[in-house]
């Protein structure tokens, strides 16, 4: 049996010391010695897998956490006038957010916040929201309950803080400049803005139905619409390292520049298209009808000066139009031309030399078209008409005998050529082609092409084919865009094409024969110092079903009849068939051309002798 | 001699001895001096502060510059604001039918008889015709509610004249109030007497189909 160890004391006496070996300083050494081995082995081991093996995935993840990424946006390309006037821009606009448990500890960490912060923290909503209220107009009762509502429920349930706030939207960006200095003046934390660039066209109704309207940012009507990848541009990137204190600025960034979009240029005239807008929609409202279009062209270089559109709308608030009245309906109603189709079909059998304007036809009351009868508005009996008089008359009966001289198929070819049938593709959403009979159509259908039925066509394909009856016979495609702006360089549009429809001959005929029924209404139609060719015309509108439904009154004309270089042609549409050409869109006409003429540089003249021709031979 | 002696000049021998055997001592270059540990210490310390304060002062330098960059180009956001937003007020001020508003106001009228002088002969063409007034009467612009802008009390102070234009605008021209005669319109009723020169027509109304008006 072994004995205890046993120890000496200084004064020699033995002491019993039991597990005095645990307790010994080299063995707890030891111990701590171990303990502190195996905690830096561990660090050693999670350095090691940290540096070493996922070495790159941790420095991803740590880049990530503090690398902001936006998009830069592309500034959207304007609208503009033939002569620079704004028709649509981009205006700098932010939306104000704020940050409600930003504001509620007054920027700090919670268990940082002193008293002072807590004093600031518990009025800065109140005081806040009145700065805000007074630069917005928002109400600071909805103000202050936004910015005070810290906390919010998931769709869990469970309360989470609010960090994100929208206080209003689309302010000007100026206004943003006031407030926040206001706010940093206060020292106030937690609202902020974010770019959010508002679309403002500043002449509101004016050309909207060209311009158009954007809605959620991108282009929803007319050429905001159609042009829309030109406009819009491509955003940039950028990314950037941030601190709690916002941007790092010696950290890794990278920007991409946004590009731009593209400027456009209209042919439109904004001041000639506010004109003839309001005395358009004048007129429409006095005589009951329900719409109306009128397009001033320049003869020579197939720019459209106007294409105004009664009922429009205002860009800037779209929404409170009604549909049918969005688009453009200079280029989307297909309509019968009726009577105005007269001088094409006039000129194209002047082109073919078979007629000559004092060429006469014995006509009667009426002429048998398939299975019916047409007469004539002009009330006669049997008569020698001439050339110009039909065109002057409007003769339905004397249209129908000239147009037989020509074959059907040829004077179908005329009028493609005059571009009826074929879209103007002029760049607007929503572009009719009309339509022009078969080659091989009956001869019913020959008869009624001849004086503006059986085909269709819109505005503009008829404003552009008279031009070319007007500019020497030669067509020239409409055009909408006069140039594309690209980093304040403009490019000029492709010219439009152009080709040869009728002699210059048949040409100088069929406008003189056109200055011969303004002669006929001239207290209507004339205007003083200029020469001009007019031509009138009414044509049914056929409704959704069969049969007809309202009508069509339009007047065309030219001027001056000398070199003619100004178009206007004005449709007035209404429900009933009341009223024609000449009575309901004829004031309209002569105000346009009046303003239009002058406005061009086009001078008046002092010596213009007005001859009447024969209409009939006597 | 005795031991002790022997023992007491032993050393004496010996290194008399050791000095005739011992080759001739020569000069050489003694290495230069080692710094003191205290020494090396403190320009170590020195070296590293320096290098620190350097970095840092760099640093600052660059951080500064950043830092003026963008205040710089928060400057230059702002102007860009403000050009943006005179920018809109020009363009909206320009607009045809502000300019048909503030015409109308001066008592300005449409003249749809325009005439050309050239200014080098005199020489007047066309026929003066003096306007009544009522040419035209939807080129007079009574009063026009301008293109929605949000509200700002600030900025409104800013803009005093259009606090003018706004009380202006109310005003009645009584040119317009008066407009008449042969620059009216033909009402209704003058309509189907103009009929006359309508263009009757039958047409097949299968062959019409496309003249559907949208």
């Amino acid at each position: 049996m072994s004995r205890p160890p046993v120890t000496r004391t200084p004064g020699g006496r033995p002491r019993r010391t039991g597990r005095v070996r645990l307790a010994s300083s080299a063995f707890r050494l030891r111990i701590l010695v171990l303990a502190v081995a195996i905690m830096f082995s561990v660090l050693a081991v999670r350095a090691i897998q940290i540096q070493v093996v996922s070495a790159e995935a941790m420095a991803v993840q740590a880049a990530a956490s503090m690398t902001v990424a936006r998009d830069v946006p592309a500034q959207r390309g304007s609208i503009t006038g033939r002569d620079g006037q704004v028709l649509a821009l981009t205006e700098a606009t932010v939306n104000v957010v704020a940050d409600p448990s930003m504001i509620a500890t007054n920027g700090k960490e919670p268990e940082a916040m002193r008293a002072a912060d807590q004093a600031k923290a518990a009025v800065a909503p109140t005081e806040m929201a009145s700065i805000i209220a007074r630069h917005t107009g928002e109400d600071p009762g909805e103000l202050e309950a936004k910015l005070r509502r810290v906390v919010a429920a998931n769709a869990d349930g469970v309360e989470t803080p609010v960090r994100y706030v929208l206080l209003t939207k689309q302010l000007p960006a100026t206004t943003w400049v006031a407030l926040n200095a206001e706010l940093s003046a206060g020292r106030y934390v937690g609202v902020f803005r974010e770019s959010n660039p508002r679309r403002i066209y500043p002449m509101g109704t004016v050309a909207s139905n060209i311009v158009g309207g954007m809605s959620e940012g991108k282009g929803l009507l007319g050429i905001e619409a159609t042009r829309e990848s030109d406009l819009a541009g491509r955003p940039g990137r950028e990314t950037y390292e941030t601190s709690p204190y916002g941007k790092i600025p010696l950290g890794n960034q990278t920007l991409t520049p946004a590009v731009d979009g593209k400027d456009l240029q209209l042919t439109i005239d904004p001041d000639l298209q506010w004109m003839a807008e309001r005395r358009l929609a004048e007129r429409v409202d006095e005589v009951g009808g329900n719409w109306g279009v009128a397009v001033v062209m320049d003869i020579e270089t197939g720019e459209l000066l106007s294409l105004a559109n009664y009922p429009s709308f205002d860009s800037n608030d779209f929404g409170k139009a009604k549909t049918e009245n969005l688009g453009n309906r200079a280029i989307t109603a297909a309509y019968e031309p009726g009577s105005v189709q007269k001088v094409l079909t006039m000129a194209s059998l002047l082109d073919a030399g078979l007629t000559t304007p004092d060429t006469t036809y014995a006509i009667g009351e009426t002429v048998q078209v398939g299975d019916h009868h047409v007469s004539d508005a002009w009330r006669h009996g049997a008569v020698d008409v001439t050339t110009r008089g039909i065109l002057v008359k409007s003769s339905n009966v004397g249209a129908i005998t000239a147009a037989r001289a020509m074959k059907p198929a040829v004077l179908r070819d005329y009028l493609r050529s005059f571009g009826l049938g074929t879209k103007t593709n002029l760049g607007l959403p929503g572009e009719a082609a009309g339509s022009v009979p078969a080659a091989d159509m009956p001869s019913y259908q020959a008869d009624s092409m001849a004086y503006g039925y059986g085909l269709s066509t819109t505005a503009v394909q008829m404003a552009a084919a008279v031009a070319a009856v007007a500019n020497g016979g030669v067509y020239t495609e409409p055009t909408l865009i006069k140039a594309v702006g690209e980093n304040g360089t403009w490019t000029p549009s492709v010219p439009p094409e152009s080709h040869r429809v009728i002699s210059e001959e048949a040409s100088r005929q069929t406008v003189e024969m056109m200055e011969q029924r303004t002669m006929d209404s001239s207290k209507q139609l004339s205007i003083a110092g200029y020469r001009t060719g007019t031509k009138t015309g009414t044509a049914r509108i056929s409704g959704n079903g069969s049969g007809y439904q309202g009508q069509v009154a339009s007047i065309i004309g030219v001027a001056p009849v000398e070199d003619p270089q100004v178009l206007v042609y004005v449709l007035i549409g209404r429900p009933d068939t009341m009223g024609a050409g000449l009575g309901m869109a004829g004031p309209v006409y002569r105000d346009l051309m009046s303003l239009a003429l002058p406005r061009y540089g086009v001078q008046p003249r002092n010596d213009i002798v007005d001859t009447k021709l024969p209409l009939v031979k006597e | 001699m005795t031991a002790w002696e022997s023992i007491i000049q032993a050393p004496r021998r010996l290194g008399e001895a050791a000095t005739q055997a011992r080759p001739k001592l020569r000069g050489i270059a003694s290495p230069p001096r080692r710094m003191g540990p205290v020494a090396f210490a403190v320009t170590l310390v020195c070296v590293v502060v320096a290098g620190m304060v350097g970095l840092l002062a760099l640093t600052t330098a660059l951080q500064n510059q950043a830092f003026e960059v963008r205040a710089a180009q928060r400057t230059a956001n702002e102007l860009g604001y403000r050009v943006s937003d005179l920018a809109s007020r020009v363009n909206r001020a320009s607009a045809p039918a502000e300019l048909g508003r503030r015409a109308t106001e001066l008592g300005m009228v449409p003249n749809p008889n325009a005439v050309f002088i050239d200014v080098t002969t005199g020489t007047i063409t066309g026929d003066p015709v003096p306007v009544r007034g009522d040419e035209m009467p939807s080129l007079k612009v009574r009063a026009v509610t301008p293109p929605a802008e949000k509200p700002t009390a600030v900025e409104s102070g800013e803009q005093p004249a259009d606090g003018v234009q706004a009380t202006d605008a109310e005003a009645v021209d009584p040119a317009v109030g008066t407009a008449s005669g042969e620059g009216g319109v033909p009402q209704d009723g003058a309509l189907p007497a103009e009929g006359a020169e309508a263009d009757v027509a039958v047409v097949d109304g299968a062959d019409a189909a496309e003249g559907v008006v949208r």
